[in-house]
């Protein structure tokens, strides 16, 4: 059936003069699992499935989608992305041209051992409920677990000759314990905050994540936060977990980079880059140890959320440097984007679902590991703060200025982690703050972070993302802002 | 059983036609449906064109089913007899295996609902031609003058119908329209963003030549000490701040859990007495459903009367726990964050603009904010930086353009301190707010350099 549909969109496009036209048909499926406090918060299962036609004619874009799966209502979709395309073209100054891609048939699908849709809602919830369980036994305030399972069925065809078929599937899962005492509210989650880990995989990556075994320490480390110091005011060296990091790669390496921004396209929205393509090439990013890549491949990112074979417009996954030894050498980009500085697409287009059309989005960014270790940093630290597990995040619309909180931190005193510390914070600006990194964990320490919540676009598009990171240090930076006068 | 056809010609009768005959197809002991609705269409433009250009339409069907007392969730927007009938199977296996408590035991029963008219055919219709013309109106401004215009035009007709097997029968449909630019002259952005029910009124041409005058006058930006500052907030700006104070506390679930700057305050004075906020669905400027996704009417909730806390918003389940009835704030079941104020409106003053700015001596005009994030929940501590506008004012006129700045401030704090409220109300988003003066703004950190 699936391939009908596609016939009959691309050939009512072509049929109007569409110089290019893709159809994307997805079935996509959610599981979502809450429990609070010991009680059922969420049991719930989500269906959704339709199809995206996009357009090109005379050089302008067209974009109608729908959820109804018929030859009829296919050609009327079809019809409508072509009266948007002409639309376009009353403010075109420009025709849109794309750079080469190859042309492909074939089939992928996320390696997965245990199917998460067909794993028992009972065993599910039996899992979350001793975890919970084991963080009540503290005496917290909220005590809560989740799970979250994707699925994604998505076939594509393009004008071109391509027709791709994949399958997808993310799940992740984590707890957390919230205490609430004395007009204040402390956080400690595992193995992420804001319902934690997430990968590309199936159930057997949250049996490994041994969320019972973790449950009390989380629980009684939210509780001895209310007795910790407040976090110092100062500039000093700051030690991020590979989670926390994970968001400083998300937020200051991974949006600057994207091509569409470069270009300014996201200005009204999600805003600029600091990285404009005058800077590629030549510009110092950060310290000569710093390697960031955006890696979508199946080969060097198994599990990360931006791992796949195939882009949304068919251009095949790949592993470029964004930064090489410190130097900015790379865009995440389309063939669009890609054409307008005279490259090729890296193949990161990436549409939410079936009614959003593809944007230049991240897919794997990760720091690569370096020589040292979380211990070694700490050895050989004198006076620091070792942070972890991000609470907030701000930067501003270049991504130049951010700042940061976390859950907890550590003072470091000659060498060793000393007492903790609460609410803290830190801020820098971007190529400054990745100039002062002198150390980097080693492989042994390398995770991929999972970002499930990436949000980008009009209409707005949420997006999985995967960030490989392990433990780094940084030298010089302000920590404590935002609490004081 | 009626699919296709079922939402294309916004059919009242038709979409609970339908819903009667799931409901006939569902052998729980108790049903509810709920259908979202959606065609949207939006039109985006950078660099003085059109880049993107898009068209939507979606319906999902949302179940939750009751059997012995508890309930299982499940939704799907394949709308044909066999996809329906799994969502039923798999919601009413939920109930079993899950063991989540239905709260109360039972669905609500019929409803009696305030009319509201926000429907305007010509906005559902309003064709891709049109918006790329409104485009182009802002962009000949623009181009003599070096400018660069960027943004979106957007319409939507939405639909949300309720019902249950305790007879409770409810169906509403609204449109809306947005229209947002940025405007770039040099370096320096000037912003504007615009809604209405009806496209037809957006007043588009005027928002944009207020946005291009903004980036006109804010070229050469100069940059400022951080420290306190008394600064005029425009209404995106205020927006920014009420919004994420509905979020920190002033839904049933934080206030439960204790987590809410409400608890224990209830009655007592929390922020300045020139402060009254509400969730008040049938305001004249707002856009929302006469009911929530429970089918329960909305009221109007009074959350800070006069400085002083007051309530929280309830739907079905909250309520029952805190001996309430439901206010009519449940929001789509999916969402396990509880109910919340979605239509609020923050009372107006009797400053104007203009009287605001001319009563700073030296001060700020901000424009709006970005990135706003919660720093400390419990002290209502949240940062963000302004953007696309900020203006330095001295013996009450603007000076000049200045640099960006990172702020961290207590929003309750900041209420504390507005010294003038606007008496005009700008509707952004589905909130609706006056611009306001407060005093001792503090800004950490400048942002913008490398």
């Amino acid at each position: 059936m699936a391939k009908s549909l596609q016939d009959a969109a691309l050939n009512c496009a072509q049929l109007a003069g569409a110089e290019y036209a893709d159809i994307r048909i997805l079935d996509m499926l959610r599981e979502s699992i809450v429990v609070k406090n010991g009680r059922v918060e969420s049991a719930y299962r989500e269906n959704s499935a339709g199809f995206g036609v996009r357009v090109l004619l005379g050089g302008a874009w067209g974009f109608s989608s729908s959820r109804l799966l018929s030859s009829s209502e296919v050609e009327r979709v079809a019809g409508e992305a072509i009266e948007i395309a002409r639309a376009t073209q009353i403010v075109q100054r420009k025709t849109v041209e794309l750079a080469p891609a190859p042309v492909v048939q074939d089939a992928w699908a996320t390696p997965v051992t245990k199917d998460p849709f067909v794993v028992p809602l009972e065993d599910k919830l039996s899992l979350l409920k001793k975890a919970v369980s084991s963080i009540q036994a503290a005496g917290v305030s909220i005590a809560e677990g989740s799970m979250n399972f994707w699925k994604c069925n998505q076939a594509f065809a393009s004008t071109e000759g391509s027709r791709i078929e994949q399958t997808i599937v993310h799940s992740g899962g984590g707890i957390s314990a919230t205490s609430v005492k004395d007009g204040e509210i402390q956080v400690r989650s595992y193995p992420n905050s804001f319902r934690g880990q997430y990968q590309s995989g199936g159930y057997e990556m949250i049996e490994a994540m041994n969320l019972v075994d973790n449950a009390e320490r989380v629980a009684s480390e939210a509780v001895a936060l209310h007795a910790a110091r407040q976090c110092p005011s100062g500039t000093m060296t700051v030690i991020l977990d590979g989670s926390q990091l994970g968001l400083q790669i998300h937020e200051s390496c991974g949006h600057p980079a994207e091509l569409d921004r470069a270009l300014g396209s996201e200005i009204n929205f999600a805003g600029t880059s600091f990285l404009t393509p005058d800077k590629l090439g030549g510009f110092r990013y950060g310290a000569d140890i710093v390697n960031i890549v955006a890696d979508a491949t199946q080969q060097t990112s198994p599990g990360g959320l931006g791992t796949f074979a195939y882009d949304d417009e068919g251009v095949p996954a790949q592993r470029i440097h964004i930064v090489r030894d410190g130097i900015f050498t790379g865009y995440l980009s389309s063939r669009e984007t890609a054409r307008e500085i005279g490259s090729q697409s890296t193949g990161a287009m990436r549409a939410s679902g079936w009614n959003r059309i593809p944007l230049v989005r991240m897919t794997n960014v990760s720091l690569l590991p370096g020589d040292s270790s979380l211990g070694e940093m700490i050895a050989t630290t004198k006076n620091g703060i070792f942070l972890c597990t991000n609470r907030s995040w701000s930067i501003d619309d270049k991504r130049l200025h951010f700042q940061f909180g976390t859950e907890v931190g550590w003072l470091v005193k000659n060498g060793r982690l000393a007492e903790m510390v609460k609410n803290p914070t830190y801020s820098g600006v971007t190529p400054r703050f990745w100039s002062s990194c002198d150390a980097i964990a080693g492989p042994k320490e390398w995770v991929i972070w999972g970002t499930p919540n990436c949000g980008k676009g009009q209409p707005e598009q949420v997006m999985h993302t995967g960030h490989g990171a392990s433990p780094a240090r940084f030298q010089n930076v302000s920590v404590g802002v935002g609490y004081g006068n | 059983m009626a699919t296709e056809a079922l939402f294309d010609r916004h059919d009242r009768e038709a979409t609970l036609d339908f819903l009667e005959h799931v409901l006939a197809l569902s052998t729980a002991q108790q049903t509810e449906l709920v259908i979202e609705a959606d065609r949207q269409s939006l039109t985006r433009f950078a660099g003085n064109q059109i880049h993107q250009n898009v068209s939507e339409f979606d319906c999902r069907l949302s179940i939750r089913a009751i059997e012995n007392g508890c309930i299982g969730h499940s939704s799907t927007n394949k709308i044909d007899e066999d996809a329906i009938s799994d969502a039923l199977q798999w919601a009413r296996d939920a109930a079993h295996l899950g063991n989540m408590k239905a709260e109360p035991a039972e669905f609500a029963g019929p409803q009696m609902y305030a009319s509201l008219s926000n429907y305007s055919q010509r906005t559902a219709d309003w064709p891709p031609r049109e918006r790329a013309t409104m485009v182009s109106h802002l962009v000949e401004k623009c181009e003599p003058k070096g400018a660069s215009a960027a943004g979106a035009v957007s319409n939507s007709e939405s639909v949300l119908a309720v019902a249950n097997s305790n007879g409770l029968r409810a169906y509403h449909s609204l449109t809306d329209a947005n229209f947002t630019a940025t405007v770039s002259v040099n370096g320096s952005t000037g912003w504007c963003n615009c809604y209405s029910s009806d496209a037809l009124t957006l007043q588009a041409a005027r928002w944009g030549k207020r946005a291009l005058g903004h980036a006109v006058i804010g070229r050469n930006p100069r940059p400022l000490e951080p420290g306190r500052y008394t600064v005029v907030l425009a209404e995106a700006a205020v927006k920014d701040l009420v919004e994420l104070l509905c979020w920190l506390g002033l839904g049933a679930q934080a206030l439960e859990e204790k987590r809410s700057f409400m608890c224990g305050k209830i009655g007592k004075r929390i922020t300045g007495k020139n402060i009254t906020l509400a969730d008040d669905a049938f305001h004249p400027l707002g856009i929302g459903f006469p009911f929530d996704y429970e089918g329960i009417p909305k009221q109007r909730v009074v959350l800070i009367e006069k400085g002083t806390a007051k309530s929280v918003a309830y739907d079905r389940a909250y309520g029952s726990r805190a001996g309430k009835t439901s206010t009519g704030h449940a929001v789509p079941a999916r969402y396990t964050f509880g109910p919340l104020p979605l239509n609020v409106v923050l009372s107006p003053g009797k400053s104007d603009y203009v009287e605001m700015l001319r009563s700073l001596k030296r001060g700020l005009l901000v424009t709006r904010f970005w990135y706003c994030r919660i720093v400390d929940p419990a002290k209502t501590l949240i940062t963000g930086q302004t953007r696309d506008g900020t203006f330095l004012v001295e013996d009450g006129k603007i000076v000049c353009g200045v640099r960006d700045m990172r702020f961290n401030e207590s929003i309750l704090e900041t209420f504390s301190r507005a010294e003038m409220i606007s008496r005009y109300l700008r509707r952004i988003g589905s909130t609706i707010v006056p611009a306001m003066k407060i005093e001792d703004f503090r800004f950490t950190e400048l942002v913008g350099e490398q």
